[in-house]
């Protein structure tokens, strides 16, 4: 598998299938590094978990973990292509249906995820310890997640009948 | 304003129902409807009302009202609902009877997020502005989304605590526009942008449901998809948002470079060397002079005239802005100029705001980054006028100019591409400066702004104003095309809206413009929400090119 470096922007873009250890040892030799506590799983996997052993986005509000990607609708209709950026206000954020979804609305092709430098930079660490992080999804919440997938399962038919 | 709410035992005034004459088109029978359906529900269709709310802020209108066009998509009427219970009945009964509501904070979008139909109802927030739950311990605050910006990170600063959101707009925006446009302040560097605050959000879906949606790391999150939708997905009706200790200190410096490329190679050593500065600004050549002698930020907000020039010198300058553009972009421009110029203001408490300025300076001052140490004079003075800007549109647009911004977003390896590509598309058409004011460790925000005047006449486009309009609208056109072919994003934090939705396929592709379709349908089944904003093949109003593909220039 190949994997990117874009060593000016510190990212690199993997297929989801590599497993986080394959691309730890690949950054490793460009002096980089995930940063994550490194699971026996691949990235579109991880990802889809909601990315255990991430450090929390409030930690470091100007930092992120994903910063593009391209996935495939659950019935492998149609590819979402998100190109890497740090910040964008262009609609809904696409990168929700992938992180923490376990799958159920795409799955990852390639992704564009933040590397760090091995030696020489501090990690920003913001004290995050009474937030609540990690909530119940809530009935209403349920609710609009089916009516999500059922949305984009009609989407996925449509263009079928269009093809 | 016509106030149909009803106190105890007050007769309803009847007002607001008279539509003859003044200004133009009758508003159609969906606010009456309303009015009958919801009688204790404060709202008005008086013409001077619906006049107030036919837009936002985008400069197109300013242009569209100097022509005279003061007006021309007026809504039926205006709601003001002071609960969520109220929203969601105003909700359910556009649902059921199919009328267009449009979600409105303090009308100062940039994008056309806000531009009404005949038969559409303007749901007001801004009397919902209660803080519903102070967290001290955690450092969270519910907010209503009506709550405007300034008054509360007064209150806030009270009680010792920040929001660290400061949008230049803090003055005329509200909680709910900041989350439906993802808005940025100017100490995104520390604080980050509004979506990396928002820890929940109580919203009302399309069919009147009241939902609270809930950050989570390690299950499905929501809170995304709502924030940025502009009003399509749901009625945003309080946000819980993260706080932070007010920083006791601060630390100031700028840095002179010899050109702006050397200014952001600065800017990102700086945060991929894990330095956060809460401001960061890098102001182009020109930009910087103006900012030298104080011409853009010495001016109150009162203080009239059109930026740093006379408004003959600028329109006899824009008549030429090809030119203008070449010379002070090169080498001789910006050593002319002085160079590019950044600002950083690091702040916290104890001794953290000295230390990372003293390792800011190491790093920038060194052989490496041509640095050039200017004092803390020009970082204290910025801060001494940072909302100042934002209220000189109005003069160049009187002195018959026009003048708009535009925020684009790369990874640093695209950043060049990005400044030469939009800046050369937007010069041909438009005088351009730019700074960079929103860094991250693997990007930044490029913000141009610019300023045009009338250009030849051609067939149907003969009088002044139609030819500023063409002049303005050709400028965006080339101005988006670039940024998409540079590998940028349409927008960093004024979102999208009606202005750009028309190019939204060419960043997002056919299947990701379907997806925010699918999105719209699942949360608003029936399309009440926004109708129109966000979506590229939706008819748009002034812009001839709705549909970008069938135009050949």
């Amino acid at each position: 598998m190949s994997f990117e470096i874009d060593h000016a922007s510190l990212l690199v873009r993997v297929p989801g299938a590599a497993t986080l250890a394959s691309i730890e040892r690949a950054l490793a030799s460009a002096d980089l590094t995930l940063g994550i506590d490194i699971a026996d799983l691949s990235v579109g996997d991880w990802l889809a978990r909601g990315a255990p052993g991430a450090p929390s986005s409030f930690a470091d509000p100007a930092d992120h973990l994903v910063a593009g990607l391209t996935a495939t609708l659950a019935n492998g209709s149609a590819t979402i292509d998100v190109r890497p950026s740090p910040r964008r206000a262009v609609g809904p954020d696409l990168v929700a249906l992938l992180v923490g979804c376990h799958e159920r609305f795409a799955s990852i092709d390639h992704v564009w995820l933040r590397v760090h430098p091995k030696t020489g930079a501090r990690r920003v660490a913001l004290p995050t310890e009474h937030l609540d992080l990690d909530p119940p999804v809530s009935s209403e919440e349920a609710a609009l997640l089916d009516a999500i997938a059922r949305e984009l399962a009609r989407q996925a038919e449509h263009e079928e009948e269009r093809d | 304003m016509v106030d149909t709410k009803r106190a105890e035992g007050a007769p309803l005034p009847v007002l607001g129902a008279t539509t003859a004459g003044g200004w133009g088109a009758a508003p159609s029978s969906s606010l009456a409807e309303l009015t009958r359906a919801l009688p204790d529900i404060r709202s008005s269709s008086d013409p001077a009302d619906r006049v107030a709310y036919a837009r936002d802020l985008w400069p197109r209108h300013h242009l569209a009202v100097r022509a005279g066009n003061v007006a021309e998509h007026r809504p039926a009427g205006i709601v003001w609902p002071e609960s969520t219970e109220e929203v969601a009945r105003i909700i359910r009964w556009a649902h059921d009877t199919e009328t267009p509501v449009v979600p409105f904070g303090a009308g100062s979008g940039v994008c056309a997020g806000v531009l009404p139909t005949k038969r559409m109802i303007v749901l007001d927030l801004k009397r919902m502005a209660r803080w519903r739950r102070l967290d001290e311990r955690a450092r969270t605050l519910d907010v209503e989304a009506g709550h405007m910006g300034l008054p509360l990170e007064e209150d806030l600063n009270r009680r010792g605590l920040t929001l660290g959101h400061f949008p230049s707009s803090i003055l005329c925006s509200t909680v709910g526009g900041w989350v439906a446009a993802r808005s940025a302040g100017q100490c995104s560097g520390k604080y980050g942008k509004i979506e990396d605050m928002v820890l929940a959000l109580e919203c009302v879906t399309g069919t009147g449901q009241i939902v609270t949606l809930r950050h989570r790391t390690s299950g499905p999150n929501l809170v995304p998809l709502v924030v940025g939708s502009e009003g399509t997905l749901a009625v945003v009706t309080s946000a819980t948002l993260r706080l932070h200790p007010k920083p006791p200190r601060r630390a100031f410096a700028a840095f002179s470079f010899p050109t702006t490329e050397h200014g952001w190679e600065a800017m990102r050593a700086m945060f991929q060397a894990g330095l956060r500065p809460a401001v960061a600004r890098l102001y182009d050549p020109f930009d910087a002079m103006l900012a030298r002698r104080g011409a853009v930020k010495k001016g109150g907000a009162d203080s009239g005239g059109t930026p740093g020039l006379g408004a003959a010198a600028l329109r006899n300058l824009l008549r030429r802005p090809g030119a203008i553009n070449e010379l002070l972009e090169g080498s001789f421009g910006s050593a002319v100029l002085g160079g590019s110029l950044l600002i950083v203001i690091f702040e916290g408490e104890g001794d953290a705001p000295d230390q990372d300025l003293d390792r800011a300076r190491a790093l920038l001052e060194g052989p490496a980054m041509k640095a050039r140490y200017e004092g803390e004079g020009p970082a204290q003075k910025w801060l001494l006028h940072r909302y100042s800007v934002s209220y000189r549109q109005a003069p160049v647009f009187a002195a018959g100019l026009f003048s708009d911004t535009m925020e684009v977003a790369a990874p640093w390896s695209k950043l060049g591409a990005l400044y030469d590509g939009v800046r050369r598309a937007l010069g041909a058409h438009v005088f351009v400066m730019a700074h960079m004011s929103h860094a991250y460790p693997d990007g930044c925000c490029i913000y141009f702004s610019f300023a045009g005047t009338a250009g030849s006449a051609e067939p149907g486009r003969e009088g002044w104003d139609a030819r500023c309009e063409a002049t303005y609208d050709r400028a965006w056109r080339a101005a988006l095309a670039a940024a998409v072919e540079a590998g940028g994003t349409l927008a960093h934090h004024h979102g999208a809206g009606r202005s750009k939705a028309p190019r939204l396929s060419s960043e997002l592709g056919d299947a990701g413009v379907a997806t925010v379709k699918a999105l719209m349908r699942a949360f608003d089944p029936k399309g009440i929400l926004n109708p129109g904003n966000l979506v590229p093949d939706a008819p748009t109003p002034y812009v001839d090119d709705a549909h970008p593909k069938a135009v050949v220039e």
